[in-house]
């Protein structure tokens, strides 16, 4: 009896998540605003993070929350803090190609879903368990990937650390001033 | 539990609004806005796929995507603020030219 309230919660707050950030996304879209924009690129963010909660990715998704929400949010703001200075107009975006867009859009779209729900036969993709890092090992999931990224993966670990350095220390390249040589 | 297709078809939605934003908007900062989008709706699929995985694969995957995205914003937002001092705008219409 409790499992199955859970589950039917679970279907809940999943349709509604997923409601919640389609509905921001289109808002995005159809949206001249750019700070709104930005702000409610929150809210998606947000919904696909309580969707990874959902999925029993309790440490992606408190990654997305801290590096999207905490981090590439800032950025996009101080970008156009830094890149609309024109005084005294409207922070406003505008929109062009909107048949050119809907067409591929559509298309694409239609041949997403139509090859989703047609033969392709997901369901034996199905979830069967509550908690996979549970089936072999006894731990829970966020144990599982601190195992996995000291062990299996710990080369993409390296390699992502330092493309991270590598990236960062570009930008900074990039965007900074150079030093004027003394005289 | 929640059957894959809708995980699928979410994905599928916040995909196609992701490529929408990009083509539609002018200002290079909302392109960003829609390849982050883009990148979120690969992370759903990852994640969705890995309940049934022992090993978390998708997990995994989906945490070096989201340091990858990180990486790529910050280049791409250094990029845009020095197009943005030599053309004085960030209308990508505008930028035609490549020689700085």
């Amino acid at each position: 009896m409790d499992s199955i309230t859970e589950i039917s919660l679970n279907a809940i707050a999943f349709y509604f998540l997923a409601g919640m950030s389609i509905s921001s996304g289109l808002m995005i879209l159809f949206s001249k605003n750019i700070v709104r924009s930005i702000f409610l690129l929150v809210v998606v963010f947000l919904g696909v993070a309580g969707i990874y909660m959902i999925s029993n990715a309790e440490f992606v998704a408190v990654t997305q929350v801290l590096v999207y929400v905490g981090g590439i949010l800032i950025l996009l703001m101080f970008g156009i803090m830094l890149t609309n200075r024109i005084e005294g107009q409207a922070l406003s975006v505008n929109h062009k190609r909107f048949l050119p867009a809907v067409l591929v859009g559509g298309l694409l779209f239609y041949i997403l879903v139509t090859s989703i729900t047609g033969d392709a036969n997901f369901h034996q993709f199905n979830p069967k368990t509550e908690i996979p890092g549970d089936i072999t090992s006894g731990f829970s999931n966020t144990q599982v990937i601190g195992i996995n990224l000291m062990t299996n993966q710990i080369l993409a670990l390296e390699v992502t650390a330092v493309l991270l350095l590598v990236a960062l220390v570009g930008a900074a390249f990039i965007v900074g001033n150079k030093l004027k040589p003394e005289e | 539990m929640i059957p894959i297709e809708h995980y699928l078809l979410f994905s599928a939605a916040l995909f196609i609004l992701g490529l929408l934003i990009a083509i539609v908007k002018q200002n290079a900062m909302m392109v960003l806005v829609g390849i982050e989008l883009i990148l979120n709706a690969a992370n759903i699929n990852f994640v969705a796929f890995s309940q049934n995985d022992p090993n978390l694969s998708g997990q995994m995957f989906s945490l070096f995507v989201i340091v990858v995205a990180v990486a790529e914003s910050a280049v791409a937002l250094a990029i845009i603020y020095k197009v943005y001092q030599h053309y004085s705008t960030s209308d990508l219409d505008e930028v035609n030219q490549l020689n700085g």
